[in-house]
């Protein structure tokens, strides 16, 4: 890796957890709406996912990347919604928390 | 000599995305990149920018990338330029629809940032299209 580029990384490692906190309590929210039977909140948990699969991953953090990647797998593949809801519990739960 | 690889127009609407792929396309391919944030914005910019390729991420709001390709291709001044689609890996089960769409090759995210510059010089090597110096 050039000096460059591993500045320009280190910069942007402060931005990946502000929008990790933001994908955090998006997820939560988007969790309790679906929970109260809002289907189109399963939408919004899908796009988060991608995001956060595509992001995680050029960040060192692969195990968030393959908790949204599954996220986003089941909900693609139409899968039970338990299912669903166990990996969306996974992310949460490995997913850096809003900020202190 | 077949001409080397300098412009990349690159296409996504993830902030984070655009920044850190734009970082490695720059500090680590040394490529001149013009990022835009949206497939409209590909098409409202690629004939100004005139790049010798085009990185589009397939999942975008209101113009995906597929569209964007399709559009792309019915424009005669950038009908002839190579697409690449950057896509999820969740999505990795369309990679023969995307590439059946026309696009010269595709790249999952996320990657590694010496294999993105890596695949793309690949592609870029293959690609029969690119005129020669």
């Amino acid at each position: 890796m050039s000096d460059a580029f591993d500045a320009v990384m280190a910069d942007l490692q402060a931005e990946f957890q502000a929008a990790s906190d933001e994908h955090h309590a998006a997820l939560r929210a988007a969790q309790t709406a679906w929970n109260r039977g809002d289907t189109a909140a399963l939408t919004e948990i899908r796009l988060r996912a991608h995001r956060i699969a595509g992001v995680a991953g050029l960040f060192q953090a692969g195990a968030i990347s393959d908790a949204a990647e599954a996220v986003e797998r089941a909900i693609l593949d139409h899968r039970a919604e338990g299912d669903v809801a166990v990996f969306l519990d996974t992310l949460l739960e490995i997913l850096p928390p809003l900020a202190a | 000599m077949k001409r080397s690889l300098t412009r990349i127009l690159y296409a996504d609407d993830e902030p984070l995305l655009r920044k850190v792929t734009q970082a490695t396309l720059e500090k680590m391919g040394g490529f001149t990149v013009c990022v835009v944030s949206s497939g409209q914005g590909v098409l409202d910019t690629v004939d100004s920018f005139a790049p010798d390729l085009i990185l589009l991420d397939v999942m975008m709001p209101e113009m995906d990338g597929p569209t964007t390709l399709n559009l792309l291709r019915q424009k005669p001044s950038a009908a002839h330029i190579p697409v690449v689609f950057l896509t999820a890996k969740a999505q990795a089960s369309e990679i023969h629809h995307l590439l059946d769409s026309g696009a010269t090759g595709l790249i999952t995210k996320p990657f590694e940032p010496h294999a993105l510059v890596e695949n793309l010089l690949g592609i870029w090597r293959d690609f029969p299209g690119v005129p020669h110096e």
